[in-house]
């Protein structure tokens, strides 16, 4: 992972994005993109008749005074770090940050987006734009939740796998990431609903392909009653994972991307950074 | 085999060699058309070359001093291509051989690429064996897929002397604005030390034609593949449709 383009459209999150690229780009020896779009303004619709089409630009002003001193914490940040780093702002047409991420996105090998606080009142429209760059980067996108307690680090990684196609991209996007981590965790929950009772290994082919870019790997089927997202959750808490990858599910229904329930459930209740893949 | 080869040596890697044989499940066929025979014909047909291509193989990994395993599957269903997917999609590339004369083989191909979620390398029947990747060609649109494309192709784009990312009329794309398309992944991929450099041109044929003109100049063609999925027959898209009926050189496909 060379190319990390840190959004930093989340006003809140941008000291959690730029750990995030920081660590990530140490290790790879990458180069971090500090990427601050300033949305254009919303146009109003139509209210009543002979009244105009007024247009509410607070957005883009709240963007446009908010710039210096993103692009100075940013700088500093940088410096201090000592990764190499650019940054890139751009004054866009459209309110939403969604096309403008994926135009840059799309360009570089990872993206990183900050995330709502569990909980939070905008969590939902916020999982609706994670899903639209998710599924419209082809790339793998790290989604950051608000900083905990501890630094953030990537050592101990669950991989979320069950043989689809979406999960398979996550595992091997993340490879980069897996080849530095001290533990690696590949985690099927309920393999028996997808495979029958008589493949006794799930994953382990998978297991073995990693191990041959010495990835540290374990296989675990888990068992569990509950929903697939809630184990999911329980066993990031459990083994204290600090890194879930996993594939991003995705529906397009005409042009809204609706993103299936366990990942949508994950998004939501966010328990550690997680690294979608599509 | 050969492109098998020379990925694996540069990249120390493990190859598994794949036969599958389509089981001999008696389909209703209700206008009489083959009839079941055809699908038994075709399994004792597999069947029988197996044990063949397992020595081949064999020869090859001994002679070549690879790393190799040798996977032999019975497939449930007619489609060998379910039997590939699952295998594929714990692996990290997938490569197949292409006849272009059948138009099967399109069909065939297109469901694996967008089904599996791993790169796949499509080699013509025409590649020899002293093939190397000299200069490679990425189509590049500003899409989804062509990003997929791209970034799957690193590892190759590495082992290749120059890499073209090449885009015809930048100026019709939806997807993509600024006066250089293409540039910042340009800037990416150098960042793999990869010699790379932009082509963005006009053209007034169709893009395929133009993308398939050019990959003739080149030794492997990476492009995204489209595949609008209808009900569940996938179609694929012009650019993609065109280079594998054609199949200048090879081509490494990505959804």
């Amino acid at each position: 992972m060379k190319t990390i383009l840190a959004s930093l459209a989340h006003l809140e999150r941008v000291d959690e994005v730029l750990e995030a690229a920081i660590y990530i780009a140490r290790e790879n020896d990458g180069h971090v993109i500090g990427y601050y779009p300033i949305p254009g303004p919303m146009r109003i619709v139509y209210t009543a008749p002979g009244a105009d089409f007024p247009l509410d630009d607070h957005i883009t002003l709240l963007y446009e005074k908010k710039l210096p001193e993103i692009k100075a914490k940013f700088e500093e940040r940088m410096q201090r770090s000592g990764v190499e780093y650019e940054w890139r702002e751009e004054k866009r047409f459209e309110p939403l940050f969604t096309k403008s991420i994926l135009e840059h996105g799309r360009e570089a090998d990872l993206i990183i987006l900050g995330h709502d606080a569990p909980g939070s009142k905008t969590a939902k429209e916020e999982v609706g734009f994670v899903a639209d760059v998710v599924m419209g980067a082809g790339r793998p996108v790290l989604v950051v939740p608000p900083a905990g307690k501890s630094d953030f680090k990537i050592n101990k990684i669950a991989i979320g796998w069950n043989a689809s196609r979406e999960s398979c991209r996550a595992a091997f996007d993340s490879l980069p990431l897996l080849e530095k981590a001290s533990d690696v965790m590949l985690a099927w929950i309920n393999p028996e609903k997808k495979l029958g009772k008589n493949e006794n290994l799930p994953g382990a082919e998978l297991a073995a392909a990693l191990a041959r870019h010495d990835v540290p790997v374990t296989v675990k089927g888990i068992k569990n009653r509950t929903s697939t997202a809630k184990a999911m959750i329980n066993m990031v808490e459990e083994h204290d994972i600090d890194l879930l990858v996993m594939g991003a599910y995705g529906h397009s229904r005409l042009r809204e991307q609706i993103l299936g329930g366990v990942t949508e459930h994950i998004l939501k209740n966010l328990p550690c950074p997680v690294l979608l893949g599509n | 085999m050969a492109m098998a080869t020379q990925i694996a040596r540069e990249y120390d890697s493990h190859i598994i060699g794949l036969y599958i044989i389509p089981s001999a499940i008696v389909y209703a066929a209700p206008y009489g058309y083959g009839g079941p025979i055809n699908f038994v014909e075709m399994n004792r047909f597999y069947r029988s070359k197996a044990s063949s291509v397992e020595d081949d193989f064999e020869d090859f990994i001994r002679k070549e001093n690879l790393n190799g395993e040798w996977r032999l599957v019975n497939s449930l269903g007619t489609f060998v291509g379910d039997g590939v997917i699952k295998h594929a999609r714990e692996a990290d590339l997938v490569i197949l051989g292409n006849d272009n004369s059948i138009q099967d083989s399109i069909e065939f191909e297109s469901r694996l690429v967008t089904e599996i979620g791993r790169p796949v390398l499509i080699v013509p029947n025409t590649t020899r064996s002293d093939f190397s990747f000299k200069k490679v060609i990425v189509g590049w649109d500003g899409s989804r897929e062509a990003a997929r494309a791209a970034f799957d192709a690193v590892p190759l784009l590495q082992m290749s002397e120059k890499t073209e990312v090449t885009c015809f009329n930048a100026h019709k794309e939806r997807e993509m604005s600024g006066d250089l398309p293409g540039s910042e992944l340009t800037n990416s991929l150098a960042r793999y030390n990869i010699n790379v450099e932009m082509v963005s041109e006009k053209t007034k044929t169709s893009v395929s034609q133009a993308l398939v003109d050019r990959a003739e100049t080149g030794d492997l063609l990476v492009i995204g593949a489209f595949g609008h999925s209808r009900l569940r027959e996938n179609i694929l898209g012009g650019v993609t449709q065109k280079a594998l009926k054609q199949m200048p050189c090879p081509v490494l496909m990505s959804n």
